[in-house]
């Protein structure tokens, strides 16, 4: 279990590494921060058994995920008006606001692992042998999940992209 | 190399993870296949998409660096306010089984008059026992002479 120090020791070491994942899904430095304290808060409270820093870069990376995806939904169900507004003004945004939200809408609806391969591939720079020995998976696996994810990421873009250009029409 | 090929090797092609060679023979399919040109085209969009959000480690160790972290005690004892207590606890909740299963299988539980007998001849022993402990120990308590009385009818006084 760790101790107070050890959390500590974690937080100088990781809080950066943490910082560019959070990063890269909000895109935003305030969101980013928060969504670091409250990796770090959570494992205050869990003090989980981590043997190596790999298991701890591993258990950060899923906390980090799933406090990204649970602020965003609990944004979503507390306001879906504010929301509806959002994506109001993300239509007459320009495209870079846009692809913003349709990345942050279809990484809502990706499985866990692969938001988690994507955010070890591009924001951790891991090859997929490292990605699939981190998450217990196989690296064919691995692959597909890098796939599939980018397919629902175009798809998502794509989709953006048309709704963009049909708002402008109207 | 055909389609299937490529789609088969397209994820280490998209991330680079490729030999110079296989990723020759794909640029190669791909000039001559407009349909894997155009998923490759998208799938390279969606890769720029999710690398806009990437930050150098430069910046984020340095807007990192900003975020502070409060320790506002040990919140694994908040939330099991009776962690401390556990053992205690057990022991307690073993103590209580162990007389509630020896009350239950006691002999009059079985049979009423059993009870009976026992208490009939076990009444005027402890009785003695009790006067026993009342001249060895004229000015104990009265509970402190049950408890002798019941704990062992041999009493000296020292």
């Amino acid at each position: 279990m760790l101790t107070n120090a050890d959390i500590q020791a974690a937080f100088k070491t990781h809080r950066a590494r943490v910082y560019r994942w959070a990063f890269g899904l909000c895109r935003r430095h305030e969101e980013a921060a928060d969504a670091v304290q409250e990796a770090f808060t959570r494992m205050i409270q869990a003090r989980p058994t981590l043997r190596s820093d790999a298991e701890t870069i591993g258990w950060l990376r899923r906390v980090t995920h799933r406090v990204i995806i649970d602020r965003w939904r609990a944004a979503r169900t507390r306001n879906a008006h504010e929301q509806r507004a959002i994506c109001h003004h993300t239509l007459q945004a320009p495209d870079a606001e846009a692809d913003l939200a349709a990345i942050r809408s279809v990484m809502l609806e990706l499985s866990p692992q692969q938001v988690l391969v994507i955010i070890a591939k591009f924001y951790d720079e891991l090859t997929f042998e490292q990605i699939a020995d981190e998450l217990g998976i196989s690296t064919p696996t691995a692959k597909t999940h890098y796939l599939r994810a980018l397919t629902a990421i175009r798809d998502q873009l794509n989709s953006a992209h048309m709704g963009g250009i049909q708002h402008a029409v109207r | 190399m055909r389609c299937d090929d490529v789609r088969t090797i397209l994820a280490e092609f998209l991330s680079g993870e490729m030999s110079t060679t296989n990723a020759a023979a794909i640029h190669q399919h791909l000039l001559n296949c407009a349909a894997c040109d155009q998923e490759v085209r998208g799938l390279r969009e969606a890769i720029g998409g999710v690398q806009a959000g990437a930050v150098s480690s430069q910046i984020a160790q340095h807007r990192a660096s900003q975020i502070t972290l409060e320790f506002t005690g040990d919140s694994r004892e908040i939330r099991k306010p009776y962690a401390q207590m556990a053992p205690l606890l057990r022991y307690a909740a073993v103590v209580a089984i162990s007389f509630g299963a020896g009350y239950l299988l006691r002999p009059a539980a079985v049979s009423g008059k059993a009870l009976e007998i026992e208490s009939n001849d076990a009444g005027p022993v402890i009785a003695q026992r009790y006067e026993a402990a009342n001249r060895a120990y004229p000015k104990a308590a009265g509970m402190s002479k049950s408890l002798l009385a019941l704990a062992n009818g041999q009493l000296t006084r020292q």
